[in-house]
């Protein structure tokens, strides 16, 4: 898939990951790689951006396995950024699908 | 690549974060690899996941706003010049209150601006004030020179004439003392038809205002009159009207009249207290 679309959708896929329950950094990275092919190393620089602008409140929680983990929760300001994110995307995708065909048709 | 080298690379090339932050990303990617570990990849299988450290790394900064390039070129002991977002919101806040400050402060000078006009007119009123006081006292002090003057003079004469007894002198003040005396009286003469004509003039002015007033009165009768009428359906809107602008003119002129006669009774009582000291 092209990098650049992954690159936009990406953060849609992590906050709706996320909004379905609160996972750790792994956990989110095998999510979201079910859902599209990417790099893992990305995911983490996005979580962080994602945390500094306040839509992620990170905690850490002991695991059984290794050392504590960090999990990432959606806060109500990551709810809205969400909210705002898939209007956007399901607008795109409909003004994109609608020029295709017409393209097509004509 | 093995994971100490992948942590010491990352680590040398995001060196200008934080040392907190630089931890914390280090510290998941570790994390990330243990547990690639353990679900059975080899170490350089899952660092191989994550594609070149230099393209990481740039990605890791741009999160943070900061320049890869710059981080290239501050590699090492750099200058911790990253921006997180919370970072510029402190920024955004330090601005706003730079605003407030300033708006506060232009309030500020613009009441002290109104302070310092109103003292400085309430000053230059003062001054005014003041001056035509000074006026004032120097003119009564004048008068008071002039009389003193006056009785210096008539004093030097009738010693001179004591003292030095000569038949011309004696003429030559005795005919000096006649024209003053003659002088004197002109004076008082011409004092007196000044007074009477201001006199005149300021009755002949009061009539005239007071004329003017009754007739404003009568005509503002006239004037409630029409306007009943006008009320009742009488065709009187244009005499109404001229009944009015009268009424106005008159109430004008009479107004002139006792401002000016108010005004002139300042210098009256001044001329009355002029003739009463010459006297």
């Amino acid at each position: 898939m092209n990098a650049q679309f992954k690159k936009g959708v990406l953060e849609l896929i992590v906050l709706e990951s996320v909004r379905q329950k609160d996972m750790y950094g792994y956990e989110l990275v095998e999510e979201v790689s079910k859902v599209v092919d990417v790099n893992e190393g990305t995911i983490y620089p996005l979580l962080k951006r994602l945390t500094n602008e306040h839509y992620f409140e990170t905690y850490l929680r002991e695991s059984t396995e290794g050392p504590p983990r960090k999990y990432y929760h959606l806060t109500a300001a990551g709810v809205l950024y969400r909210d705002s994110l898939e209007a956007e995307w399901s607008q795109l995708t409909e003004q994109v699908g609608r020029f295709l065909k017409e393209c097509r048709n004509g | 690549m093995d994971k100490k080298t992948f942590i010491a690379e990352l680590e040398r090339s995001l060196s200008v974060l934080q040392e907190e932050e630089l931890r914390d990303i280090v510290g998941e990617y570790e994390q990330h690899i243990d547990m690639k570990v353990q679900s059975g990849l080899t170490e350089e299988e899952a660092i191989a996941d994550f594609g070149s450290v230099k393209e990481l790394t740039a990605e890791i900064l741009e999160a943070y706003h900061v320049r890869a390039d710059f981080a290239s070129a501050a590699e090492g002991k750099a200058e911790k010049k990253w921006e997180l977002p919370f970072a510029k919101s402190g920024k955004t806040k330090d601005a706003a209150a730079q605003q407030t400050k300033e708006r506060l402060t232009t309030i500020k000078q613009r009441i002290t601006g109104w302070l310092k006009r109103a003292g400085a007119w309430f000053l230059g009123a003062m001054k005014l004030w003041d001056t035509q006081e000074m006026r004032e006292k120097i003119l009564h002090r004048d008068e008071a020179k002039h009389t003193d003057e006056f009785s210096y003079e008539g004093k030097a004469g009738n010693v001179a004439r004591s003292e030095t007894h000569g038949c011309f002198t004696s003429v030559q003040r005795a005919a000096e003392q006649c024209t003053a005396v003659l002088m004197e009286i002109l004076r008082f003469c011409w004092r007196g038809a000044l007074w009477c004509v201001r006199i005149g003039w300021n009755l002949c002015w009061i009539g005239f205002s007071c004329f003017c007033g009754a007739m404003g009165l009568f005509c503002l009768f006239g004037l409630g009159t029409l306007v009943v009428l006008l009320t009742q359906g009488y065709p009187l809107a244009g005499v109404t009207i001229g009944c009015l602008g009268l009424n106005l003119c008159l109430f004008s002129i009479a107004g002139l009249g006792m401002t000016l006669l108010w005004k002139k009774k300042k210098k009256e009582i001044e001329t009355v207290q002029e003739v009463k000291a010459d006297a």
